[in-house]
């Protein structure tokens, strides 16, 4: 099979006219049957497999057997690299299969890198790719694109912002220990989290996601602990690793009788009164003064977020007027009432 | 301070024709390399698109000369949400500039990178002239320093020649030049002084050496200060942003010694506070781009505006502490306070002018003070 030629080509796709998946000439690829012994498997120069249990793949080919071939292309030396299809040949040599037909893409005369996204456009639209796996296809990408072209069409075919810090955080995710980066493709670490981490010494990266990890904090849970984590050991001069393996954190861990989200919250609570003492202090007293008050049943009453407004709300919960009445009588009986202030002023002096 | 570090300036399409790109032009002769266009072209420059890399690709090396196409003075946005701004109109003359102060909000504000220059300036002051006249009853408070700094490419720019004589002589406005620089020779040199007020940003020394980079000592800016004083400009000082470090009731105290000891107090015309605070997206450009900055140190709470401030009572507190300071220094400094809420000036300077129409009159007054009609 020649290679398409793009000006005769019959369905011109104006819209995308460096689409390399058009050279593809009309005729399917030639099926071969290769010996899988004879192909690398773990470092093929188009692999994009990363942290992939094999165990729902090989019930899927169990059952009903593989429904789409590897794509294989005859290299320079003639051995064969395999384009996309690395899982399914890792499944069928786990199960003792010692051949498979695949599709041979080497008689459209692809080029490397027409190859890489043929690997990949075929990744995307089966399985999709984990963010470590992205990373590696941009990583292979950029051998073959410049920085721009790499940011515009190859963080775009990746469902990627195309902005740059993003592909800086990529390309850092790529240097990542392995264990990290084991954390963040199996979905359990988010990218955001990742790009706060990223700066940080191994050691405390390491020791914040362990903590993520035991936690099981979910991505906006990771965010802020590793934010207020960070100001604190700024803050602080110390080590986020060092101040995790220091009290009150490292008892949190160990303690028995409490679960996973309570402990979250008692993290958050020891986190925020480290980072924000004078407003957690602020926020105690004022609890501490309104319990004081004695407030009817099913009446609250909520202070202005971070004081920084002026306006408290009062809440009160009620069955029907009857109920309404009796709350708001009492309340209005409530001693004390008119002392209500903010905390840092004595009680009294704003009523 | 040292020279303006320019490895290129770039002349935008639409610029060249303009007078004060020819003027600039023979300023820069010599060896900055000159290029047309947006620098795309020839890949000198990475692309001219918007939101720079988490501030990191300022490109603070590249002039451009742009004709700006839009208005060029406007109202100060201020922030609304009950915090009392002062109704300052705002001279778009260029953004960005050579300083790199840590706490900086242009790294999260500005999404183009590059220093700019609007050489359209001076076609434009005709049009700005007409808008004065329109309102004579009322007093404009015009400064050029909220996108840039006022004075840091005055020598290449040229700025005072064109301002400050467009300003002498009216009655209804007045043209805050704002700076932490010690750029004066054009103005000294100017024989124009009438409605010009030249300001300096001061801090405490420990932030001033550690936060305020490529910028001036903040002695040489208050002697800069003194040497505009003694020659006939009205000075103001512009406490912005106060931050709490170790020491800072100290360091702060610091400062006013050094302006005791070389400003008279009855010539300035206003002193601003404004305590730190910052867009949420800015702390990330902050940790990125300043990684041994202390100025995201404290108790920051999210404002009724969206920005993150100190806690309430700690910034009053902050208040208190300089306007004790201030008001020693002279009782009647002509104190505000930038973007605060009613109760923060109350329990900060012990008075408010409960809304920003109170504050703008305020001001007003002390222009006229300072500046009496004949």
């Amino acid at each position: 099979m020649a290679k398409a030629d793009r000006n005769n080509d019959p369905f011109p796709d104006s819209t995308a006219p460096s689409n390399p998946l058009r050279s593809f000439s009309k005729e399917p690829p030639v099926r071969v049957e290769l010996k899988i012994c004879d192909l690398d498997l773990e470092n093929g120069p188009f692999c994009a497999s990363f942290g992939r249990g094999l165990d729902p793949l090989l019930a899927s080919i169990r059952r009903v057997g593989i429904l789409n071939l590897p794509l294989v292309h005859r290299g320079a030396r003639g051995d064969w690299d395999v384009v996309c299809g690395f899982q399914r040949l890792r499944v069928l040599r786990s199960l003792g299969v010692e051949t498979c037909p695949c599709m041979d893409l080497s008689p459209e005369n692809l080029e490397p890198v027409e190859l890489l996204l043929a690997g990949l456009h075929d990744n995307l639209t089966t399985r999709g790719l984990n963010e470590v796996e992205k990373g590696m296809a941009l990583e292979r990408l950029s051998a073959f694109w410049d920085e721009a072209t790499l940011i515009r069409e190859g963080m775009a075919l990746l469902g990627l912002p195309s902005r740059a810090p993003v592909l800086e955080s990529y390309r850092a995710l790529g240097e990542a220990e392995e264990a990290l980066r084991e954390i963040v493709a199996a979905g359990r670490l988010s990218m955001k989290a990742f790009g706060l981490l990223e700066p940080w010494n191994s050691p405390d990266r390491m020791e914040a996601c362990d903590w993520i990890n035991k936690l099981n904090l979910n991505f906006n849970k990771q965010y802020q602990f590793i934010e207020i984590l960070e100001d604190i050991s700024i803050e602080e001069s110390r080590a986020p690793g060092d101040l995790l393996q220091s009290e009150p954190f490292l008892s949190l861990l160990a303690e028995e009788g409490v679960n996973r989200p309570q402990k979250t919250a008692r993290l958050f609570e020891i986190l925020r009164r480290r980072r924000l003492p004078t407003l957690d202090a602020a926020e105690r007293t004022f609890r501490r003064r309104i319990s004081s008050l004695g407030l009817p049943k099913g009446v609250r009453i909520v202070h202005p977020p971070g004081f920084e407004g002026t306006d408290f709300r009062l809440e009160v919960v009620f069955r029907n007027g009857r109920e309404l009445r009796e709350r708001v009588d009492t309340l209005y009986r409530t001693p004390g009432l008119k002392t209500l202030n903010v905390p840092w002023e004595a009680e009294g002096e704003g009523a | 301070m040292s020279r303006i570090p320019l490895q290129r300036v770039l002349v935008e399409e639409g610029a060249r024709a303009y007078p004060l790109t020819r003027r600039m032009m023979r300023r820069l002769s010599g060896p900055v390399p000159v290029f047309e266009g947006s620098g795309e072209e020839d890949g000198c420059l990475r692309k001219n698109t918007r939101a720079p890399s988490l501030g990191r690709g300022m490109d603070k090396k590249t002039l451009r000369l742009v004709a700006f196409p839009g208005e060029l003075l406007k109202p100060c946005p201020g922030t609304g949400e009950g915090y009392i701004c002062c109704g300052y109109q705002i001279l778009n003359v260029g953004t960005n500039c050579p300083l790199d102060c840590s706490y900086c909000i242009l790294q999260a504000y500005m999404n183009l990178p590059s220093l700019r220059v609007f050489v359209n300036l001076p076609e434009a002051l005709p049009e700005i002239a007409r808008r004065l006249d329109e309102d004579p009853s009322r007093i404009w408070r015009i400064g050029t320093g909220e996108f840039t700094d006022s004075l840091a490419l005055d020598p290449i720019v040229g700025w005072h020649e064109w301002l400050l004589p467009f300003f002498d002589g009216r009655k209804n406005a007045v043209l805050e030049l704002k700076t932490k620089t010690d750029r004066i020779r054009g103005l000294l040199a100017s024989p124009h002084r009438d409605r010009i007020i030249v300001s300096w940003s001061l801090n405490s020394p420990w932030i001033a050496t550690r936060e305020e980079h490529k910028a001036p000592t903040l002695e040489l800016r208050i002697r800069a200060a003194a040497r505009c004083q003694k020659e006939g400009f009205v000075i103001g000082f512009h406490f912005d942003p106060l931050v709490r470090h170790p020491g800072w009731r100290e360091g702060y105290q610091r400062t006013l010694d050094l302006l005791d000891r070389y400003i008279a107090p009855k010539g300035v015309i206003w002193v601003s506070l404004g305590a730190m605070r910052y867009m949420p997206g800015l702390k990330r450009v902050i940790r990125t781009r300043h990684p041994g900055s202390a100025v995201l140190d404290g108790e920051f709470t999210p404002g009724l505006d969206g920005k993150m401030r100190y806690f309430k009572p700690i910034r009053t507190e902050m208040y208190g502490v300089l306007r004790e300071l201030l008001t020693a220094w002279h009782p009647n400094p002509g104190l505000y306070l930038c973007m605060e809420r009613d109760e923060v000036w109350e329990q900060g300077l012990g008075w408010s002018p409960g809304s920003s129409e109170g504050l703008a009159a305020f001001l007003d007054d002390r222009v006229k003070k300072l500046f009496p009609a004949e």
